[in-house]
C-alpha cells in the first residue's frame, strides 16, 4: 500500500517539477511536502527502479529530429536476434515483440529528415529473418501524457 | 555545441536530488543558474522542452499491461475520435499515422492498466463511445528496449 505522501510526491513529480532554483521545494509547495520529504521520497523511488528517470521530456521535432514508428514481421526463429540488432541503433528507443502479423514494433528517429529514417528502416529490413517492414509515420498528435498514478 | 544545446544534453540523463539541481548543471557548463533557467524558460515557451518530470517504468508502478491498439477510421471521423481517445486517462498516447497497402490502421492509442480486463474494459468504453469497431490490440509480448532518445 502506498503511503499518501510517496503518492502526492510521486503524481506531481510525474507532471511536472518546476524550472526554478528550488524546483524540490516548489514542487512539494504545490502538495504541502517539505523539500526534504520530496528529495526522500524521489531518491528512494529511484533507488528501487520505480522512476527510470528525473529529467527533461523534449518535443523531438523541435530539436530537428524525424521519427517514425515501424511494424515487422521477422521469422520467429529470427526475431530476438532481428529485435537486438535494431536495438543497438542509438535512435531507436523502443523495442517491442507484439501478438499479430506484424510481431516486431520500434519506434526510431534520426537528427536531420525523414529520408534518413527511411534509409535506416531501409537498413533494417534488410537484415536476415526480416519478411516485411512498414513505416508510419504521424500524420497528427493528439496526445503524449505518461502518467501512471500510483 | 549552442548553449541550447548543452542545456538539452544535461536535462537528457538524470537531473542531480539534491536541493538547487539546476545551479549544480549550470556550474558544469559554465554558466550562471540565472542564465540556465532562462535558456530553460525560453526552450519551454517554444515547445522544445514539454516539460521536466520523474519518467516511471509503468510494470514497477504497478501497471502490468499494456496493449498498443490500431485503430480502422473513416479519415473524416479521425479527429473526434482522436479527441475522445486522448480524453481517457488510461491511453497515454493517441497518433494518426500513415495507412500502408494491406495496412488500414490510421489511429493508434497505448493503453495502460494493471492487467488486461482493464485494458479490454478501456478499448471496449472506445468502441461504444466511437463506434468504431475494426481495432488490433496489439499486446506487448516482450520488451527489448525502452530507454529515453539522446539527442546531443
Amino acid at each position: 500500500m502506498v503511503k499518501g505522501v510517496e503518492k502526492l510526491v510521486l503524481d506531481a513529480a510525474q507532471a511536472d517539477i518546476p524550472a526554478v532554483s528550488r524546483p524540490f521545494a516548489a514542487l512539494g509547495a504545490s502538495i504541502g511536502v517539505s523539500e526534504a520529504e520530496v528529495l526522500k521520497v524521489l531518491k528512494a523511488y529511484k533507488r528501487k527502479g520505480v522512476i527510470r528517470r528525473i529529467g527533461g521530456s523534449f518535443e523531438t521535432r523541435k530539436l530537428g529530429f524525424s521519427s517514425t514508428l515501424a511494424g515487422m514481421r521477422v521469422k520467429p526463429a529470427r526475431l530476438a536476434a532481428v529485435a537486438k540488432e535494431i536495438s543497438k541503433f542509438p535512435g531507436v528507443t523502443h523495442c517491442y515483440e507484439r501478438a499479430g502479423e506484424m510481431n516486431l514494433w520500434f519506434t526510431v528517429g534520426v537528427h536531420g529528415t525523414m529520408a534518413g529514417v527511411d534509409k535506416k528502416i531501409a537498413s533494417f529490413r534488410r537484415l536476415p529473418g526480416v519478411e516485411k517492414c512498414c513505416s508510419f509515420p504521424v500524420k497528427r498528435m493528439f496526445k503524449i501524457k505518461t502518467m501512471f498514478p500510483i | 555545441m549552442t548553449l541550447e544545446e548543452s542545456v538539452v544534453r544535461a536535462l537528457q540523463g538524470d537531473i542531480p536530488l539534491e536541493p538547487a539541481p539546476f545551479k549544480k548543471i549550470a556550474a558544469g557548463l559554465g554558466l550562471s543558474e540565472e542564465k540556465f533557467l532562462g535558456v530553460l524558460a525560453e526552450l519551454k515557451r517554444r515547445g522544445v522542452l514539454r516539460s521536466i518530470r520523474a519518467i516511471v517504468r509503468h510494470k514497477r508502478a504497478g501497471y502490468s499491461a499494456n496493449a498498443m491498439v490500431a485503430w480502422k477510421v473513416p479519415e473524416g471521423r479521425a479527429v473526434s475520435f482522436g479527441k475522445t481517445a486522448a480524453a481517457s486517462p488510461a491511453i497515454s498516447h493517441c497518433y494518426q499515422r500513415l495507412t500502408r497497402p494491406g495496412w488500414p490502421y490510421n489511429l493508434y492509442t497505448m493503453v495502460h492498466g494493471r492487467s488486461r480486463a482493464e485494458i479490454s474494459k478501456v478499448v471496449a468504453g472506445l468502441v461504444k463511445k466511437t463506434g468504431v469497431k475494426d481495432y488490433l490490440a496489439l499486446e506487448s509480448l516482450r520488451e527489448f528496449k525502452k530507454t529515453s532518445m539522446v539527442y546531443f
